[in-house]
């Protein structure tokens, strides 16, 4: 075969900067450290290479969103911790309140005390964070609770806002106050047993219960003592849409008619019942009337205005004050329930923040091996390459060289 | 007996012409093109001698050919490796790239939906809005100036293809003046001209009886015939923007010749134009999407200021980008006045369409990549509106004349144009502008929630800062409840029957406000909830998490953003990787073809030394020859002087 000349020379420039362009692709991938120089170097592994690092970017997107969403978690449940410690520190002054032997300096002491429980429950509501008060809703710029007129309103949003901590995780971030503190209802959490003002007498009806929901009718309902013919004492019962309940229709309402009271006897009528213990007298009313929603810091200030007012030794005014005492405390417990639930329920946001945590960076990891894995180039393994280009680089060079020696010496035949 | 003398001269003659032929080689061996002379000897008649039959220009027709077509193929693919690795490297910045600002952007929102009040955080969003913005700018600059340079690469190359066709030319007309003498030197010259064309375009030749040698393009028409050289022009396309066709003056008449190349830096040159169209148009779309996406969102919330949310980036269809999305043929005879407005960026694709008037009363819009038919109808009356894939092209007025074409990109000029519009961070709709909730002194346990925003333009929002009318959903019973009028207490419809955690709207009456309610839980008679207009809620996110979940979602021709820049750059990754390894196997085969060539052609100086040895030797031996006849005349003469 002819070799012609030119074309050992333009082979040999070829060859020679064919393996250059080999080592300097190696020094980018020593000096880089990545396989590929550009992505047209191998598209599909660059494609895959970009998915993964697209889904870790993605995973460590929501990083300081999962710190902000825990710390705030966190306050959330530090905060119902206080408020249930509080409604239960409530709780014990009102077993102290129901002592008959305390004075009404005494009372006005506990009535101080609950002062003080109103005051921490509302520090815990009002409590705002960087992000803005965190029991507000939306309107973040407002504390949750304020008064006015001698009243505890809520004047924060309805609407909850959340925050995203993983893929398709989002957890609550900012919670309406008047779903946790608000809306409690009063009573039993059904209904709600009061005493008239005008009672003369020392009796006092228990919270009561709803005994049968499919016949309980909600209404208006007057309990009225009354003396029969023969000197007993006697009660009726009407209600302000259900007409006369007892004496049961079609009975006429006369006191001869009505059922002899006794002290500590249930009065059980339309699906609900009630104990009435002491000594009523002929006029007396009770009123059990559906549970009214209101907040706590009223119920606790109404429990305060309650203590706070001296009864003396007046045995009317302790059967009055039994009375309120026994509805108020039938309404907070049903708001030491009320935030009971919250609490648990925020004690899980916690977790599920913490397991996101956990998984995702377990993610994180498992993705960071596998973006190595493709697009890490091994040092050590392209020194060696770069060690083995140098050798062939220089066998060509010296290749030909030999050629050009052979040829010279035919030049000099 | 043969003349010894007569032998000795010729033999003397025809290697001082050997070792001349051996010298030219050696002299030429690093001249392109020159194919080796070969010096055919033979003996002169009656035993009288050597001399030279002939000397052979060595030279393979099909070695040639087969290296004109080694050389299109690898000028056209390394010129597409060239332009695209370059574009490659803009575009696939791992820090600058379109990708890690739309991250960043998620980032940021993910930022402020923490704390929507802090204007901080808002100034970040629309921060992080306006880098992405300027980033598909800078994207489209780069593609369009690598449009131009594929333009002045074109007229560069363009004027070679000219010098080279009129030299050739020249050469022709010298070889047909040659008169039957020797061509080879002039011939030498030509292969090295058409092998050096063969790089910049593809073309057919032919050697003509007279040796002049013509070269035809594609479509027939001659770039050499003869004497004469066609020129190549370079003129601005007239149905794209930044583009370039080649137009041949075949006669005096130009005729557009760009589709007739199909190799060499010129085809190549073509080839990277048209995909640099593309990429645009797909940076295009994606920017649209963007836009869209975020001002439709925006729209559906209300501000820091408690109003509803506007545009972001400036509007996708706005006045003078309705009207650029078009380019009519120079040559239409009608007076069409056009928009296109983008009405689906979903479904829009990165192709253009062509709109063309077959009769004055009938239309057919063709989309240019795949080749079908999108719609077609009739044209009789104006205005018309002609709806396809996403967008809707407008002839209000004008009149339509049979045979009118125009180029339609819906997208075109997004990119370029993409800004944010806005400057104030509190424009920025982060909440909804609607909240609900429980009266206080409802019974039943039962919420209700806002659950999303689809309209802000129905009538329940035509009044500022407020809902029109607020609604009141009062309960009947457990189980049926009625919509009210808030501002006037009128009963709007029911009684309704609830399903706990049903959506209310379109309630079965059709009242659709453009929010969604659903109620659940166990309600009371008498429970009832308002709905009324969200004022004050600085740390709503309802509408920021929605932003953020634009980018989960499906946005342009079933990808998300995210999804769609890397198909984007993905296929610019693999155009150029086509092309590198087309470049390198177009390499291996040129070098083939050249050796090939070269082997029969080429010079080889080991050859021609030994060759010159021998002619040498010969030389010397004939001196000889002429010696001894010399000798033998001497002897002769002094014989007879004796």
């Amino acid at each position: 075969m002819r070799v012609p000349t030119n074309n050992n020379f333009s082979n040999q420039y070829l060859m020679i900067s064919m393996q250059y362009a080999n080592l300097n692709k190696l020094y980018q991938q020593a000096a880089t450290q990545n396989k590929l120089t550009a992505p047209s170097d191998d598209p599909v592994l660059s494609a895959h290479i970009t998915n993964v690092s697209d889904y870790i970017e993605q995973l460590q997107s929501f990083d300081q969103n999962k710190t902000i969403a825990k710390n705030r978690a966190s306050l959330f449940d530090t905060s119902l911790s206080t408020a249930v410690d509080t409604i239960d520190r409530a709780r014990q002054i009102m077993v102290n309140a129901k002592n008959d032997t305390l004075s009404d300096q005494d009372r006005a002491s506990l009535a101080k005390q609950i002062e003080g429980c109103l005051s921490d429950l509302l520090n815990v509501v009002n409590k705002k964070d960087a992000s803005g008060y965190i029991f507000s809703g939306t309107h973040t710029n407002a504390p949750a609770f304020v008064q006015q007129n001698n009243k505890y309103i809520y004047q924060g949003g309805f609407d909850e806002t959340s925050i995203a901590v993983g893929i398709n995780v989002n957890v609550t971030f900012n919670e309406s106050g008047y779903d946790v503190f608000d809306g409690i209802k009063s009573g039993n959490g059904t209904f709600s047993v009061t005493a008239a003002n005008t009672n003369t007498g020392t009796a006092y009806m228990t919270p009561g219960a709803v005994v049968n929901a499919t016949t309980y009718t909600p209404d208006d309902y007057t309990v009225s003592f009354a003396t029969n013919t023969a000197g007993q004492t006697v009660f009726s019962i009407t209600g302000a849409t259900s007409g006369q309940v007892i004496p049961t229709p079609p009975t006429t309402n006369t006191p001869d008619n009505c059922p002899v009271y006794t002290s500590g006897m249930d009065m059980t009528f339309n699906g609900l019942t009630t104990t009435i213990m002491g000594i009523p007298n002929a006029g007396d009313n009770f009123n059990i009337t559906p549970s009214a929603n209101d907040n706590i810091f009223n119920t606790l200030q109404q429990l305060v205005n309650v203590l706070s007012t001296p009864i003396g030794n007046d045995p009317t005014q302790r059967a009055l004050y039994h009375q309120q005492l026994s509805d108020i405390s039938a309404t907070i417990e049903q708001g030491f329930n009320q935030l009971n639930t919250h609490k648990s329920e925020i004690g899980t946001r916690e977790i599920v923040i913490n397991n996101e945590m956990d998984a995702s960076s377990k993610f994180l990891a498992d993705q960071q091996a596998l973006l190595t894995s493709l697009a890490w180039q091994n040092p050590v393994e392209t020194q060696t390459s770069i060690s083995q280009q140098l050798v062939y680089l220089q066998a060509t060079q010296s290749a030909y060289m030999e050629i050009q020696n052979s040829m010279m010496q035919l030049l000099k035949l | 007996m043969s003349d010894i003398l007569q032998i000795g001269l010729s033999s003397l003659l025809a290697y001082k012409t050997a070792l001349g032929v051996v010298s030219n080689n050696i002299a030429n061996v690093a001249t392109p093109f020159y194919s080796r002379r070969q010096i055919d000897m033979a003996s002169a008649m009656f035993n009288n001698g050597v001399q030279v039959a002939d000397v052979n220009r060595v030279y393979d027709a099909y070695m040639s050919r087969t290296l004109l077509q080694a050389q299109n193929g690898f000028g056209m693919s390394d010129t597409i490796y060239q332009q695209f690795s370059q574009l490659e490297s803009y575009i696939k910045d791992d820090t600058n790239s379109i990708g890690s600002y739309l991250s960043d952007t998620l980032k940021s929102i993910r930022e402020l939906n923490t704390d929507p009040s802090l204007s901080q955080n808002r100034s970040l969003f629309l921060n992080k809005m306006s880098i992405l913005s300027n980033r598909f700018n800078t994207i489209d600059n780069l593609i369009q100036q690598q449009e131009q340079s594929v333009g002045t690469s074109l007229d560069t190359v363009t004027k070679a293809i000219n010098s080279i066709t009129s030299s050739i030319a020249d050469i022709n007309g010298q070889i047909s003046l040659l008169q039957g003498a020797d061509p080879s030197g002039l011939l030498d010259q030509r292969e090295a001209l058409v092998q050096k064309l063969a790089t910049y375009v593809d073309f057919s030749s032919q050697v003509q009886p007279d040796g002049q040698l013509s070269i035809l393009c594609g479509n027939g028409s001659p770039l050499v015939f003869g004497k004469t050289a066609s020129t190549i022009s370079v003129a601005p396309d007239p149905m794209h923007k930044n583009a370039n066709i080649l137009s041949m003056n075949v006669g005096n008449t130009p005729i557009d010749v760009t589709r007739y190349f199909h190799g060499g830096q010129v085809a190549g040159l073509l080839s990277t134009q048209s995909q640099l169209m593309q990429t645009q148009r797909e940076f295009d779309r994606l920017a649209a999407s963007l836009m869209n996406s975020f001002n439709s969102q925006n729209k559906l919330g209300i501000d820091a200021n408690g109003n509803l949310g506007g545009n972001i980036f400036t509007d996708i269809n706005s006045t003078s980008a309705i009207a650029n999305r078009h380019i009519a043929n120079p040559a239409n005879a009608g007076t069409e006045q056009m928009s296109v407005s983008i009405t689906n960026p979903a479904v829009l694709t990165a192709s253009e369409y062509e709109l063309r008037f077959d009769t004055a009363t009938h239309y057919i819009l063709t989309r240019k990549s795949d080749g079908v038919a999108v719609n077609s109808g009739n044209a009789s009356s104006l205005p018309l509106a002609i709806n396809a894939d996403g967008f809707q092209i407008n002839i209000p007025s004008g009149t339509i004349s049979a045979g009118d074409t125009f180029t339609i990109t819906p997208t075109a000029g997004m990119a370029a144009n993409m800004r944010v519009g806005i400057t104030d961070p509190n424009l920025l709709a982060i909440g909804w502008p609607v909240t609900a909730n429980p009266s206080t002194n409802n019974q039943g346990q039962g919420t209700i929630t806002v659950t999303g925003m689809s309209d802000t333009t129905t009538s329940a929002f035509s009044t500022p800062n407020t809902l029109s009318p607020p609604l009141r959903i009062e309960f009947l019973s457990a189980t049926q409840y009625q919509i009210v009028d808030a501002s006037n207490s009128t009963v709007m419809e029911g009684p309704l029957t609830y399903t706990s955690g049903a959506a209310i709207f379109p309630t079965p009456g059709g009242y659709q406000p453009g929010y969604q309610l659903s109620l659940s839980g166990v309600m009371q008679a008498g429970d009832t909830f308002n709905v009324s207009y969200n004022n004050n809620a600085v740390g709503d996110n309802r509408n920021g998490l929605q932003f953020e979940s634009l980018f989960d979602r499906a946005t342009i021709g079933g990808n998300t953003f995210n999804k769609e820049y890397n198909s984007v750059a993905g296929n610019i990754s693999l155009v150029t990787n086509q092309a590198k390894t087309n470049a390198d196997s177009g390499q291996i085969i040129l070098t083939q073809a050249k050796s090939q060539y070269d082997q029969i052609s080429g010079v080889s100086i080991e050859e021609e030394t030994s060759n010159f040895a021998l002619y040498q030797e010969a030389y010397q031996a004939s001196a000889q020859i002429l010696q001894v006849a010399k000798t033998v005349f001497e002897t002769i003469i002094s014989l007879g002087a004796n």
